[in-house]
């Protein structure tokens, strides 16, 4: 067995570009999930505020006897080291900073953070706080140099698992036969669904239900492999960004969560996938800037 | 070679936390405990959904109701009314701190309905209503 070979994804170079944009995407989903908190801070911080352990059981008993001086000051650290990442500067330094802190905030009191999107936030956070880099591309000091792989193929992995392990969990909790999906879409308005949702009749009917059913468990078992293939790579992308798509269009979950679930697949395209996939978007651009202007 | 062994180390762990989270807990009965907070809890995706949710509205004393997210200052974008909704399943004492903080003053009084839907049978209409009120000299 060549072990070389079955390193090479982790080892060498890659574009910078995609790890740019998912660098982009995720801070930027964190900083949108956790800047309502930490700057209402006394909603979730103050004395006597309801809170609920999720995370590490030191930090909630601990955290809630620190002065409100100093979670401020926290705060603030954590947002502006988000803020740093996002825009690329020191961003190893930046992902520590911030991932401290978020996972300290969200130790501290749960309510309000607590969402799915968080496990795989903490694993993104941890390689990037051990690998760093992602400020190649799109970042005030950006080289353009090429960005070593070991990072961006192991946020892969670890995104391609989730979604494939979420199919897994499904099949255990006896989908497709337990037709959880239509219970999902029976959801009246102001729980979980969009508005669009609760009120579209087709969406509550049994075919639209095992189509949809069917629909999630081929996405979430077959994207992530197909992902990995270099011949079904772009078609698996396709279906899966429309399936993220229309997760978010349908149910009421975190930004978080679609901007880490939608961002990182872009790391499985090679150099001559993403020359190919530029040139598409520049085209589509470009037909849509040249365009005549419609009448007021 | 540290590289290498690193590639290795995360990725037997990641797989061995999506499996404590799926087959080790049909095959034992319990999840594997691993203490890294990524591997912590399982990849669930709306697997097992509730039938019973309630909504949630809220009205002042001039009786109109409104989504209760809005008693919350703190922005959500796209998802506050889950939120709120899920805050509230999850953590039975928040709804009543939520009300006594959007209190304005020592008369106002705040009243929470909350609208339980059980989905599998009835999606239009509810099938227990309760309320609970705050504020108001009580």
């Amino acid at each position: 067995m060549d072990i070389a070979k079955l390193f090479a994804p982790f080892e060498g170079t890659r574009d910078p570009r995609p790890l740019a944009i998912v660098r982009i995407a995720f801070f930027s989903g964190l900083l949108l999930h956790f800047a309502p908190s930490l700057i209402w801070l006394d909603v979730g911080y103050g004395r006597g505020a309801v809170r609920a352990d999720a995370w590490n059981h030191w930090l909630f008993s601990h955290l809630s006897h620190t002065p409100s001086a100093v979670v401020r000051i926290l705060a603030i650290v954590t947002l502006l080291a988000l803020v740093a990442a996002i825009a690329g500067i020191r961003t190893r330094i930046a992902a520590i900073v911030a991932g401290l802190g978020c996972y300290a905030f969200t130790s501290f009191n749960s309510i309000h953070l607590q969402t799915l999107a968080l496990i795989p936030a903490w694993a993104i956070l941890m390689l990037w706080m051990i690998c760093g880099g992602g400020a190649n591309a799109y970042a005030p000091r950006a080289s353009r140099e090429r960005e070593p792989s070991l990072l961006g193929s192991l946020i892969l992995f670890q995104i391609l698992l989730a979604v494939f392990f979420s199919g897994v969990e499904k099949l255990l909790a006896g989908w497709p036969g337990t037709n959880e999906m239509s219970i999902v879409l029976a959801y009246p308005r102001g729980f979980m669904v969009r508005d669009w949702v609760a009120a579209l009749p087709v969406l509550h009917g049994p075919v639209m239900s095992t189509l949809l059913t069917w629909g999630t468990l081929a996405i979430e078992l077959g994207t992530p492999i197909l992902l990995l293939v270099r011949r079904t790579r772009i078609y698996a992308l396709v279906a899966y960004e429309l399936f993220f798509l229309g997760i978010i269009a349908m149910l009421e979950v975190p930004p978080l969560f679609y901007f880490i679930f939608a961002s990182v697949p872009l790391l499985a395209l090679d150099d001559a996938q993403l020359v190919s996939v530029g040139s598409w978007a520049r085209r589509w651009a470009g037909r849509r800037t040249s365009s005549p202007a419609r009448p007021a | 070679m540290i590289r290498r062994i690193f590639v290795v180390a995360w990725i037997l762990l990641a797989l061995a936390g999506a499996l404590a989270h799926t087959v080790a807990e049909r095959a034992f009965g319990h999840t594997i405990d691993l203490p890294l907070p990524h591997l912590q809890y399982g990849y669930v995706m709306f697997n097992a959904n509730p039938k019973r949710v309630p909504v949630y509205t809220y009205a002042r004393a001039d009786g109109v109701r409104h989504g209760l997210a809005d008693l919350d200052p703190r922005p959500a974008f796209g998802y506050k009314r889950a939120r709120i909704a899920l805050d509230a399943m999850f953590s039975p004492t928040y709804l009543r701190d939520l009300c006594n903080r959007a209190l304005t003053s020592r008369d106002d009084q705040i009243t929470i309905f909350i609208d339980g839907y059980q989905v599998d049978v009835d999606r239009e209409h509810p099938a227990m209503a309760t309320t609970e009120v705050c504020g108001g000299h009580r």
